[in-house]
């Protein structure tokens, strides 16, 4: 039975540290965009098995909202996927901020701005997570879809993912109420990698 | 000398005091908080020379840290080191008492260069 992996307490910081540092990063890309100062929020790390998966993000999708969920998959030192899940509210406003009248906004406009936003939150995130600690990544495209329940998230993510590390962070540009949330999943060898690079990170200190 | 050194990641703290470590007399001081509520007390307690402090903390954070020791003490000497590096969030710092900004991750470069602008060294 695959098991969840284990970071001890310095690891865990020494892996949120560095999470805080692309995720500046990549909140600064963003917030360059869209000319709105984002709230950084301080990430949190969790290890959990692929089992707890669902149960994680039911804690995470209110079930009366709709959500668009973006996965990209990231190929390298890293492999793994990375989803960003920000609800059909807070997408809406995002495309308000892209200078789209109301009833230019529809669906698709809806869709290839969210796309794009986490294909620049995602790929900044883990490339600048990946330089820190001397990886090497590379991006697939994000694909999106949209859920109305958490039954029709692709249960795919919890077999393919045996060992889940969640590195969580809120984009969150509060006078815009927009609220995403990122989620990187790492594959079995690459939490080993991640797990080994901070080890090499603390010894270094 | 006295150092304070506000972060509340440990490994963030041990970086900074690492590459501080080279640039200071050994015989000088470095005091640690995990937060800007923490560095307010340790502040007023022992009156560091120069504080290095982060920004997105929990408990209190650094902007608030900022105005708070810099009403204390009007020529206290804060630098931040911090991950958010929006333009906006440099402005807030400085506006608020910090001196200078550097980029996190701080190598000892960025740190003696920041401290050689600002004359501390």
């Amino acid at each position: 039975m695959e098991q969840e992996i284990i970071l001890n307490e310095d690891e865990k910081d020494c892996l949120q540290e560095l999470m805080n540092i692309a995720y500046g990063f990549a909140t600064a890309s963003i917030s360059e965009i869209l000319e709105k100062f984002a709230t950084l929020s301080i990430p949190k790390i969790n290890t959990i098995s692929s089992k707890e998966l669902n149960t994680y993000l039911n804690t995470k999708l209110r079930t009366n909202k709709k959500y668009y969920i973006c996965n990209q998959l990231i190929n390298g030192h890293l492999s793994g996927e990375n989803i960003f899940l920000i609800d059909e509210r807070s997408s809406y406003n995002l495309a308000k901020e892209f200078d789209l009248d109301e009833n230019e906004i529809d669906e698709n406009e809806i869709k290839d701005i969210v796309l794009e936003i986490t294909n620049i939150l995602s790929s900044a995130t883990s490339g600048k997570l990946a330089s820190l600690i001397n990886a090497t990544v590379s991006f697939n495209s994000p694909h999106i879809t949209k859920i109305e329940s958490l039954d029709q998230f692709d249960k795919r993510f919890e077999s393919e993912y045996a060992h889940v590390i969640i590195i969580s962070t809120e984009l969150n540009f509060k006078d815009q109420h927009i609220k995403g949330e990122l989620i990187l999943l790492t594959r079995e060898k690459s939490s080993n990698y991640l797990k080994e690079a901070l080890s090499k990170v603390l010894e270094d200190l | 000398m006295k150092y304070l050194v506000v972060d509340d990641s440990k490994m963030a703290r041990k970086m900074i005091i690492k590459n501080l470590s080279s640039l200071i007399e050994e015989s000088s001081e470095i005091i640690q908080a995990q937060n800007g509520q923490e560095a307010l007390e340790l502040y007023k307690e022992h009156h560091p020379s120069i504080c290095f402090m982060d920004l997105t903390m929990p408990v209190m954070d650094g902007f608030e840290a900022i105005l708070k020791i810099c009403t204390f003490d009007k020529e206290a000497k804060i630098i931040v080191i911090s991950a958010d590096i929006q333009e906006l969030s440099m402005q807030k710092a400085k506006e608020n008492g910090a001196l200078g900004f550097i980029k996190k991750p701080v190598s000892e470069e960025s740190l003696k260069s920041m401290l050689k602008t600002l004359g501390l060294i």
